[in-house]
């Protein structure tokens, strides 16, 4: 029964870890249909913001959730001003420059911090479920990706921003159509990925030993967890991570872990291979 | 199909295109609505009707490049429904789309090139992209890039796609659209000439055009056909009035 | 239209290529050299595919690696090297015409493609990196996890398993396996395959209403990539004596691309010249620690695709105003450039 709870547990966890990564890309690739190969660098800079700034005395949860999202923000406002905004439109092009991108990042970060693993210890310490120990700092992570799931669904569901920003996941030109200037619109989605982005580095921070190629990690389960659930933001993601997760955590169990990563890869692949337009490319047709 | 002769004395015309109960719907909505259509050796056939009456998806079901929800095609003694369009352009099908499609990186020739060699050899395909070069008179512009030409000029190379590839059944989508009055008449005569060798399904607007080349005209309204007769009888079914006067409910 | 002045025009370049290939040991090491030319090799692959294909390929260091894994474990099994050789580019043709088939026949549009074959890249990183223990071995080949698999025996002469080929014969090999590659794939894209192959990238909807099974076509020209992909890894591994899991990571596949767009896609000389200038340049970093080698090659993708989107032999092309300038601008498909023509000055 205990063993039970914790296999749940571990499941869940690894279920709200996948969207926790793959909402900034989602919002970026929903609005913008531009696929940001530099997310896992982002999320990386996320992660060193929160260590650089909780080890010279800021507190760890401002550090995690206020710091590195506003990090990675800021640095994203610059990368769409730079890149992005250039290549509008030319999807290819655009993965190519974040591809570069992200290279470039690796190596700031290679020369800035060096190839030494930095980290955090879990400001939340675990407790014993019958005979086994349980990291109760994944419980947070499941929390907070409830809590996110919840705002983006309140601020799109509820809001006259979420509104406009549904209408542009339908259809490119309605920003424009409705008076907005799309240049703005673009910019603040970017903003707000790359912030969605920095909060999922900050809040990882502490269970991953920290390199500068920690992101490749990252972008690419995002990258098939967003390009899996297709058309719907919220709806999307969280049925592609479920799927993918509960996929991946049952073959970690019987196996080990890298088989359920490959077992991960492997279930995208079908899944693309039967569904070419997602798995909300033909069930669901809310942008939602 | 391409070798098949017409029963001398036959009793029944032979047709090359025929549809039984024809339905593609999108979303719940039929744009194509059971449509009994046949098309006869040689013959020219006309479809008109207002826009979002279902010519377009008809014509897409036929070419292979959208999948029917219901009904079969068949063209000659094959039965097509649901193929490729590579396969259902293999029987002999030639056609040309709404928009010129052509491949625009390539020259002229090349592009009326590759349409001939399919299916023949290299010394036969260069023959048929001559044939075919001087059959639209793009001689001048042959060596031109696609990309840079005007768009009646795009037309043409379209057709001369379609020809080079001498196919038994050419299915047209506006081919007027865009052109001068001057080359709609040109196009008049090519398509005539055409019709010498090929049955032909023309989907189009310009009633002056069709006037000018077909005799019996096929007329589509919310996914079904509405009236089928020659041209001048057509016309004047109030019917047909209604529907392009938008007075039917 | 006529095949000959093509016909003259690969002969000079063949020749051209020859005398440089045969100079070129007078300014640099034959060792230096045979990687450079092993990275033309790999430049040619996805040149070919993306270039005139218009498959943009995120993985093609799986190919590379898989034909480097192939050689090293069919060396260690047989000893010989010619039959090892051959399946190290068969086994990747085989292997990219499967992957090809399932994603053309699904039609998955260009994304797609980008996210399939990067993920199978990842999964043969992964799994090799996860291949530590004796439990993971192909007959006498352990595959090493990690650290990868060291100690296989290099090219031979052909029936000679002791007369081995290094230095400046290995030298040798890679540049008329270069030469060979590149007239290869000159005859592919001049005869009607290579021109039906363009005619898709242009406009894969006409390709098919003209008869063409684009599905089937883009699947062979993919598993051609795919198997010079792996000659290039089987060259690769003779000349560096180990293959390790690095072969088949993202960044391995990235320099294939940097490759591909800072020399000019469209072309084949482009995708050389890229590998060649950009392999001694690395070369020439890695003899420097004051910046991260990452961080170059990164700005350096960053920018092409910024500045420069037709690349070297694009920038010269234009430069000697050959290139005719497009009065129209069509979307660009695939990243895919739209000039046929660059092919008769590739």
């Amino acid at each position: 029964m205990d063993l039970a709870g914790v296999i749940a547990i571990e499941v869940v966890y690894s279920v709200a870890s996948l969207i926790l990564i793959s909402a900034g890309l989602a919002v970026i690739f929903g609005m913008m249909r531009v696929i940001n190969l530099a997310h896992g660098e982002f999320m990386m800079i996320g992660g060193y913001a929160t260590i650089v700034s909780a080890n010279a005395g800021v507190n760890v949860w401002v550090a995690m959730l206020v710091v590195a999202p506003l990090t990675v923000g800021l640095v994203g406002l610059v990368v769409e001003r730079l890149v992005i905004r250039v290549l509008y439109g030319r999807l290819v092009d655009t993965m190519l420059a974040t591809w570069g991108l992200s290279l470039v990042l690796v190596g700031l970060a290679t020369m800035i911090f060096g190839n030494t693993t930095a980290g955090i210890s879990p400001p939340i310490s675990g407790f014993a479920l019958g005979g086994y120990q349980v990291n109760g700092y994944n419980l947070f992570v499941v929390v907070v990706t409830v809590v996110l799931l919840a705002s983006m669904w309140a601020v799109l569901r509820l809001t006259r921003l979420g509104l406009l920003a549904r209408g542009t996941m339908q259809r490119a030109d309605m920003a424009a159509a409705l008076g907005y200037d799309p240049d703005r619109v673009y910019m603040a989605t970017f903003f707000a990925g790359s912030a969605l982005t920095g909060l999922a580095g900050g809040v990882l921070a502490p269970l991953v030993g920290l390199v500068p190629t920690t992101g490749a990690g990252y972008v690419a389960e995002a990258f098939i967890t967003v390009i899996t659930g297709g058309a719907s933001l919220i709806v999307g993601i969280v049925s592609s991570a479920t799927i993918l997760g509960v996929v991946s955590q049952a073959f970690t169990f019987a196996t080990r872990p890298v088989v359920g990563e490959v077992a991960l890869l492997v279930t995208a692949l079908v899944l693309l291979r039967l569904l070419p337009q997602g798995i909300t490319g033909r069930f669901f047709r809310r942008a939602t | 199909m391409r070798a098949r002769r017409a029963g001398c004395g036959a009793s029944i015309v032979p047709s090359v295109l025929e549809t039984r109960g024809l339905t593609m719907t999108f979303g719940g909505v039929a744009a194509v609505d059971g449509v009994d259509f046949t098309l006869g050796r040689r013959e020219l056939r006309c479809l008109i009707g207002p826009n979002g009456a279902g010519k377009s998806t008809f014509f897409k079901c036929l070419t292979g490049q959208l999948k029917p929800t219901a009904g079969e095609i068949r063209i000659g003694e094959e039965e097509t429904t649901g193929w490729d369009p590579h396969a259902v352009a293999r029987l002999g099908v030639g056609v040309k789309t709404q928009v010129p499609s052509v491949m625009d990186g390539l020259s002229v020739r090349e592009n009326v090139w590759l349409s001939a060699y399919r299916g023949r050899g290299r010394a036969a395909a260069r023959s048929a992209t001559d044939a075919a070069i001087e059959r639209l008179a793009l001689g001048e512009i042959a060596r031109a890039l696609v990309g840079r030409l005007s768009h009646g000029e795009r037309q043409r190379v379209e057709l001369a796609i379609v020809v080079a590839a001498a196919p038994t059944l050419i299915l047209l989508d506006e081919p007027a659209a865009g052109l001068t009055s001057e080359e709609v008449g040109r196009l008049a005569e090519i398509i005539v000439a055409l019709n010498r060798e090929a049955a032909i399904v023309i989907v189009e607007h310009d009633m002056q055009f069709i006037r000018t080349i077909a005799s019996v005209i096929t007329v589509f309204s919310q996914g079904r056909i509405l009236v089928e007769g020659p041209v001048e009888d057509v016309m004047r079914d109030p019917r047909v009035r209604d529907v392009y006067l938008g007075r039917k409910g | 239209m006529s095949a000959r002045p093509q016909l003259r025009g690969t002969f000079v370049a063949l020749a051209a290529g020859a005398a440089i290939l045969a100079l070129a040991p007078l300014v640099a090491e034959t060792y230096t050299l045979s990687v450079l030319v092993i990275y033309a090799i790999l430049a040619l692959s996805l040149g070919l595919i993306w270039g005139f294909g218009g498959i943009l390929c995120f993985g093609q260091a799986a190919f590379y690696g898989l034909g480097a894994y192939t050689y090293a474990i069919a060396a260690i099994n047989i000893g010989e090297s010619t039959l090892p050789v051959l399946l190290g580019i068969a086994v990747p043709f085989a292997f990219a015409f499967v992957l090809g088939a399932v994603m053309f026949y699904g039609r998955l549009s260009d994304v797609y493609l980008g996210v399939v074959t990067l993920v199978v890249t990842l999964i043969f990183f992964r799994f090799m990196n996860a291949t530590a223990g004796p439990a993971f071995a192909i007959g006498e080949a352990r595959l090493g996890g990690f650290n990868g698999i060291p100690g296989f025996p290099i090219l031979n002469v052909p029936g000679q398993p002791r007369w081995e080929i290094y230095d400046g014969a290995f030298y040798a090999v890679c540049a008329v396996a270069l030469l060979l590659v590149y007239g290869l794939v000159r005859w592919l894209l001049a005869s009607p395959f290579g021109r039906v192959a363009v005619a898709i990238r242009e406009n894969e909807g006409r390709a098919e209403l003209m008869g063409y099974d684009a599905r089937l076509r883009k699947t062979v020209l993919f598993a051609v990539g795919g198997g010079i992909a792996g000659l290039a890894g089987v060259l690769y591994a003779s000349w560096a004596e180990i293959v390790t899991p690095g072969l088949f990571s993202l960044a391995q596949s990235a320099e294939i691309i940097v490759w591909c767009i800072v020399g000019g896609l469209g072309t084949l000389a482009g995708p050389i010249i890229g590998a060649v200038v950009l392999g001694y340049a690395k070369f020439l970093l890695g003899q420097q620690s004051v910046i991260d080698n990452t961080l170059i090659l990164g700005a350096i993708l960053v920018l092409s695709v910024l500045l420069m989107p037709r690349g070297i032999a694009g920038v010269l092309g234009a430069a000697w105003g050959r290139a005719p300038r497009r009065a129209r601008r069509p979307r660009r498909r695939a990243g895919a450039p739209r000039r046929l023509r660059s092919l008769d000055r590739a």
